[in-house]
């Protein structure tokens, strides 16, 4: 746990005083991944730097599990956070093992584990250990250099990293797929994590918090979809953005609004059948299943009262796609857009019927933090 | 045809001259090597003692080693080495510690500040981050600062004959007492290619000792 109380630093040049930090106060809970977000000069890498004592502070304080940062070691301290820094700064005349293994090496870890992990933190982030150990820094891309950068604050494996825009080198396809590989690494290893980025998105995927500044003072410290739904100025609603509630749909998984009484038929039922049944419940549509259970098309009142000639639902149906209950909702209305279509049916882990989500399900789950508030 | 002659028949004399040589030269320049590189780490966290210390440095550096030399005598009798190999490797010492401390220096306060202060962030204490980080980047320009004091050395060590010091510089000195231009070309052509093989293989050292990973860079600093 790491609790940061009225935390400030004031910067002083040619007689001018910076706040890059003002009373800045919040507390990040154990295992959690809380993300400093704000414009371009705002503080966020003075707040992470004074959470290691690189930058001192000028008052308040930093207390890391309950013991203030003054207390420590700081050396020993630093071994146990896990640093990611904005230039990447691997040593130049030291291989990639070399670099990923300073930590290791400084905590006297043997010679075997120390190997054995430096593969494992390389093929963690991506890189082929085979191709990269023994290369110098020199010869890696940019977006190559960070990952092992990422490695080496990983490779110790200590409960707590900071990381300074650790994915700012990285192209956009590969930051998707390192952003996801990082958060299941984080959903098993349940580190406290700081993280600085200047991007709306990438905070609101990987954070369980985020920090917003302006200028040093700290704007807004909520959850993502807490920051999305209700800003705290319009400072933050500005940075959001104007689609801040299509932002709020990759933080909701299908599973929370998804209708779970939605009526399903298999493909080898008859049109009556359907009809009978959608009348019953009076719906405009029903989902086809085929033997196992898995949603293959749907039919709609409309097309089947038209007369179709088709005895069983088998060839009566249009086919559809599904979405998986763990999916998020933006994956569903992107499914939705694709399809033409204003509703999906969701499957379990297993691929089998599980329930529709609808537009107005998503709208009205949406909604669901407004309706609380008033 | 002479000189072959001359260079045949003393050949022994030859050799040992330039062993001898070789000696002063490398010794002294151990001996700043040993004190220069401390003093050139030392004096990047002050900048008011790099100031004195490179300043002080240079003005040895414009000393001409004659008159060195002529100093050395009344400082060094005393405890009876005002003549011999003393004074030579005093002086050698001295006119080596500023390319020594001045290239330690130029090397260790131009590292990068972002990878200094990300080396203490990892948890490096200071004589970590000194052994594991600064030397082995700072490598290759200390050497370049070792080649130019031992080549520049080979020269002044010659002159030091003169005060009684052995090498090659004694075939200078008596082709000149003697008027016999055998030894003083012998003399001035082996010292000249003493420093041009030294440099080779300390050019050689110098890459052995610099990380594959900083020699596209070492290639523009030295
Ligand atoms: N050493 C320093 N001396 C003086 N001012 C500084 C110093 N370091 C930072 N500042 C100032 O403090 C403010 C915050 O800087 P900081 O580096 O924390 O910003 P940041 O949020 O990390 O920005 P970016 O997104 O560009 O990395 C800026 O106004 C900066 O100019
Ligand atoms: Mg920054």
């Amino acid at each position: 746990m790491i609790d940061i109380e009225n935390l400030s630093k004031v910067f002083s040049s040619n007689n001018r005083d910076t706040f890059a930090a003002d009373r800045v106060s919040m507390r990040i809970a154990a295992g959690e991944t809380c993300v400093l977000l704000g414009p371009s000069g705002c503080g966020k890498t003075t707040i992470l730097k004074m959470l290691n004592g690189l930058i001192p502070r000028t008052s308040g304080t930093i207390r890391i599990n309950g013991r203030d940062l003054d207390d420590f070691d700081i050396a020993e301290l630093r071994r146990s956070i896990g640093y990611v820094v904005q230039q990447i700064c691997l040593f130049p005349h030291m291989t990639i093992e070399q670099n990923v293994s300073i930590v290791p090496r400084l905590l006297k870890w043997d010679k075997a584990r120390t190997r054995r992990r430096a593969a494992e933190v390389l093929a963690t982030v991506g890189l082929e250990p085979g191709h990269f150990l023994h290369r110098y820094p020199a010869e890696l891309s940019g977006g190559q250099q960070q990952r092992v950068g990422v490695a080496r604050a990983i490779a110790a494996d200590p409960p707590v990293l900071i990381m300074d825009e650790p994915f700012g080198a990285v192209d956009p396809i590969n930051r998707e797929s390192i952003q996801d590989e990082f958060l299941a690494m984080q959903q098993r290893l349940r580190k406290t994590i700081v993280f600085v980025s200047h991007d709306i998105d990438e905070a609101v995927k990987m954070a369980d918090k985020i920090a917003l500044f302006r200028a040093g003072r700290l704007e807004q410290f909520a959850a993502p979809d807490e920051l999305l739904a209700h800003p705290a100025s319009d400072f933050v609603a500005d940075f959001v953005g104007k689609d801040r509630e299509l932002k709020r749909l990759a933080l909701i998984r299908v599973g929370s609004a998804r209708v779970a009484d939605a009526p399903a038929l298999s493909q080898d039922r008859t049109v009556e059948e359907a009809l009978a049944l959608m009348n019953a419940q009076g719906r405009e549509h029903l989902t086809v299943l085929d033997g196992a259970g898995r949603p293959v098309g749907y039919v709609t009142q409309a097309r089947l009262s038209a007369g179709v000639p088709a005895a069983t639902l088998e060839s009566a149906m249009t086919p559809a796609t599904s979405v998986s209950l763990d999916d998020n909702l933006r994956t569903a209305v992107s499914n939705m857009f694709r399809g033409d279509i204003g509703w999906l049916p969701c499957t379990d882990g297993e691929g089998r019927f599980d329930g529709e989500i609808s537009q107005a399900a998503i709208t009205h789950r949406l909604g669901q933090t407004y309706r609380e508030r008033r | 045809m002479d000189i072959l002659t001359y260079i045949v028949e003393n050949f022994s004399t030859l050799l040992d001259l330039t062993i001898q040589h070789i000696v002063i030269v490398f010794s002294s320049v151990f001996i700043a090597i040993l004190t220069g590189v401390p003093l050139g780490i030392i004096i990047c966290s002050s900048r008011i003692a790099s100031r004195i210390v490179l300043g002080a440095a240079t003005v040895l550096l414009t000393i001409p080693s004659i008159a060195l030399f002529g100093v050395l005598i009344p400082i060094l009798s005393p405890i009876g080495h005002g003549i011999g190999t003393v004074p030579a490797v005093v002086a050698v010492v001295l006119y080596s510690l500023l390319p020594i401390v001045r290239n330690t220096y130029v090397a260790i306060s131009g590292l990068d500040s972002a990878l200094m202060e990300a080396a203490r962030g990892i948890g490096l204490r200071p004589w970590q981050r000194l052994f594991w980080i600064e030397l082995p980047m700072a490598v290759p320009m200390i050497m370049a600062g070792v080649r130019i004091a031992v080549v520049s050395n080979i020269g002044v060590a010659a002159v030091a004959a003169y005060v009684g010091a052995g090498g090659l510089g004694r075939l200078i000195s008596r082709g000149i007492a003697q008027s016999d231009p055998r030894q003083l070309i012998t003399g001035a052509v082996a010292i000249a290619l003493l420093a041009v093989l030294i440099d080779l293989v300390l050019l050689q050292v110098q890459r052995l000792l610099t990380s594959p990973g900083l020699r596209r860079r070492a290639g523009g600093a030295s």
